[in-house]
């Protein structure tokens, strides 16, 4: 296997990191009979069927993660728009503030590294990191609200002026979606505890 | 109606698996295990699935090992059935069986 600690990284989302640590072992074991390929279908197969089952094992637990990490991630970035005194209104006085993208850039990373440490804080119990309800949700919104945005109001009369009309917008927020994911799952990769007793270094 | 008899397919292979493999069931035995005596290749995502919601019925409880170099300093996860686990794969079993009772299927074109 060529890059293990991503793989455990990947797999400690969406289980203990202890556990993550002895299915990559695992699969470490039985990589020298299989190829690269092999190894990381398996890892994400894994991932997704341990999600997918912590999905259908309590639905409602993910739903109420996935809020709780709304509200967090709304404070975090109102926190972060004071730390950095980027002035929200008027629009016009933020736009001309100085080192405005600089500022709007570190509220984008400041406020998603801070959600995704506190999620993956608060649940570093659980099995589940608390980061990916959030990631899931961003994902899947981002992904479809500008579709179902043109299904309803758009479909069979378009308005040029509609921004969803363009590809590139949707393109951008899809980005913009995956770009927060990557941070939040920093965050709560960073604040989850390593595995405790099952990696440890070891000597030929 | 006990929740014990709620076993499918792939979970009472797993189980007996175990049960095969006493003390020595980890990730990687039991998918030897597995295929060896069904021929069935199993994916990492079926098999730690299961075994994970296995151990959340209590059919299962597992130990960590110790570290090995072999595995990149990683521990293995060893799986033992318990009390609850084994009734419930005898009650799956006992099922099977009166089914079959009275069938003749050894003769039968798949035998």
């Amino acid at each position: 296997m060529p890059r293990p600690a991503i793989a455990e990284g990947l797999l400690s989302l969406v289980t203990t990191p202890d556990r993550a640590a002895s299915i990559v072992g695992d699969l470490v074991e039985e990589s020298r009979s299989h190829g690269l390929g092999w190894c990381s279908l398996q890892v994400l197969g894994t991932a997704l069927a341990l999600c997918s089952s912590s999905v259908r094992a309590d639905p409602w637990r993910w739903l109420r993660l996935a809020v709780i990490g709304l509200v967090v991630w709304f404070g975090a970035q109102a926190v972060m728009v004071v730390v950095t005194g980027l002035p929200w209104y008027p629009w016009q006085l933020a736009f001309r503030a100085p080192g405005f993208w600089v500022r709007v850039a570190s509220i984008a990373c400041g406020a998603n590294l801070l959600t995704g440490l506190i999620l993956g804080r608060w649940a570093s119990n659980e099995r589940l990191n608390g980061v990916v309800p959030l990631v899931a949700f961003w994902l899947v919104v981002s992904f479809t609200s500008p579709l179902l945005v043109w299904l309803f109001f758009h479909a069979g009369s378009p308005n040029p002026a509609f921004p969803y009309h363009h590809w590139l917008v949707w393109a951008l927020r899809a980005l913009l979606s995956l770009f927060y994911s990557l941070v939040l799952v920093l965050g709560g990769s960073l604040a989850r505890p390593r595995a405790d007793g099952a990696h440890a270094a070891t000597t030929r | 109606m006990s929740k014990l008899q709620n076993l499918g397919e792939f979970e009472q292979i797993v189980l007996l698996a175990i049960l095969r493999l006493k003390e020595s069931a980890y990730g990687v035995s039991i998918r030897a295990e597995i295929f060896e005596c069904t021929g069935r290749k199993t994916t990492s995502g079926a098999l730690y699935t299961t075994l994970e919601r296995l151990e959340g019925k209590g059919y299962l409880s597992s130990r960590v090992g110790e570290p090995t170099p072999e595995r990149g300093g990683r521990a293995k996860r060893y799986y033992r059935i318990s009390a609850s686990g084994l009734d419930a794969i005898v009650r799956a079993q006992r099922t099977y069986r009166c089914l079959m009772d009275g069938l003749e299927l050894a003769g039968g074109s798949h035998a």
